[in-house]
């Protein structure tokens, strides 16, 4: 197969349209030149954006229970060690406790530039009947962002604020290109909804406050995406929580 | 409290049922709707998501991050092996424009992995609607129908050149859809 076959076939391969002979000697020349294989690639995933395309279809309940059945009834997987899916978790959480932490010791850091807790603050500090009769009432209702694997040792927490004004601190963050932004999302009814844009940094927390209330029931998400920000999200996310 | 997908991959590679359950409650819907889309009735389709996910299964050991995510690997397992299972059948069917029809609609879903795949959905929807007819159906003849591009110049009684320069126009359209869009490709 030369250049020109290549070429010829390249669409039909990523479509899963040669026949068995044809995808062999595609393959065989692909394995001879790795220089040709990220534009197959790249042809292979829009050709695998067709599968998003059907019209939702729900399996039936007897299909899980029979697939269930089926793995039980495997033999064993090797497994080294048998985790349930809860030592994962467990772990999770406590990663996210020692992260919700340095959080919190940095949002203190943050209160003074930012521009949402500073007016609390200078609403607070102007009555100070309120402030020295209900010095417990301040506390901010926390909730921490869960990360994607790709999101490396990303970690975040959404404060809820007075008023259902949400803010955002986020730390580690993977670094992004240059022109691109993160973006909050407000995901309500299974619509989402531009919240916010913030630029991470590298080496300290970033508090970024909410544009749009984080109400009860919603997902909160945090995407990269272009300067500016995008009208939908473009990317998956990074951290999301669900109120 | 959410597992990624990834992390559900490589518990069930360590033989966690139950990571393997959430994997298939999260994208059973995908795949079947897959599955559904190309062999046309119930029973098969549900043959093929069943033959599919045990081999999820079997070769979650073998699932890269780097080459796309989860969901894009679980349906290309479901796509090839339903490529396989329709050019094994002597009898095609050819139902699925019906079966496009009369699909019901979805049920909405306040569980953020299945939000951000019907908005992904969405913008796949849009970017194949931006294709003339004979592109999209070429498309759909070749990846939900399992023809090979002979057979589908055969069908349309067109020269091979032009199925193959629709394949191309086509792919290139939805290509481009998300790059003008400045929008990733989902991968």
């Amino acid at each position: 197969m030369g250049r020109e076959r290549f070429e010829d076939m390249k669409d039909a391969y990523a479509l899963g349209a040669l026949s068995g002979e044809e995808r062999r000697e595609f393959e065989e020349y692909l394995a001879g030149h790795p220089e040709d294989q990220a534009e197959v690639e790249e042809l292979i995933s829009v050709a695998g954006l067709l599968a998003l395309s059907p019209a939702e279809q729900e399996p039936s309940p007897e299909l899980r229970r029979n697939l269930m059945q089926a793995i039980r009834a495997e033999p064993s997987v090797p497994e080294p060690e048998r985790r349930s899916i809860f030592d994962g978790l467990r772990d999770l959480l406590g990663y996210r406790a020692l992260a919700a932490g340095v959080a919190v010791v940095a949002l203190i850091g943050l209160l003074s530039w930012n521009l949402l807790l500073r007016d609390e603050i200078q609403d607070l500090q102007s009555r100070p009947d309120v402030a020295q009769t209900q010095p417990v009432k301040a506390q901010p209702r926390v909730l921490e962002l869960q990360p994607a694997q790709s999101a490396g040792h990303a970690s975040g927490e959404l404060i809820m604020l007075k008023g259902e004004q949400g803010l955002l601190v986020t730390k580690n963050l993977p670094q992004i290109p240059e022109g691109r932004v993160c973006q909050i999302w407000v995901i309500k009814n299974d619509k989402p909804r531009p919240s916010g844009l913030f630029q991470p940094d590298d080496d300290a927390p970033v508090a970024a406050p909410m544009t749009r209330a984080p109400t009860k029931g919603v997902i909160v998400a945090i995407t990269i995406e272009p300067a500016g920000g995008s009208p939908q999200p473009t990317s998956d996310p990074i951290l999301t929580t669900q109120l | 409290m959410l597992l990624a997908d990834e992390e559900l991959v490589s518990l069930a590679q360590a033989g966690n049922a139950e990571a393997f359950a959430t994997l298939y409650d999260r994208h059973s819907r995908s795949a079947y709707s897959l599955a559904y889309r190309m062999m046309g009735e119930r029973q098969s389709a549900e043959d093929l998501v069943q033959d599919a996910f045990l081999k999820v299964w079997r070769s979650s050991g073998s699932y890269r991050a780097e080459r796309g995510s989860v969901r894009t690997w679980i349906l290309s397992i479901v796509h090839n092996r339903g490529v396989d299972q329709l050019r094994s059948t002597a009898s095609r069917r050819r139902t699925q424009d019906k079966v496009e029809a009369n699909a019901p609609k979805a049920q909405p879903s306040e569980a953020f992995a299945e939000t951000w795949r019907n908005s992904q959905r969405d913008q796949v929807r849009e970017a194949l609607n931006t294709l003339p007819g004979e592109q999209l159906k070429i498309l759909e003849l070749a990846y939900f129908s399992g023809y090979t591009h002979v057979e589908i110049a055969s069908l349309l009684d067109l020269p091979l050149g032009t199925v193959k320069g629709r394949m191309r126009l086509g792919l290139k359209k939805v290509k481009d859809f998300f790059d003008s869009q400045d929008m990733v490709v989902p991968g």
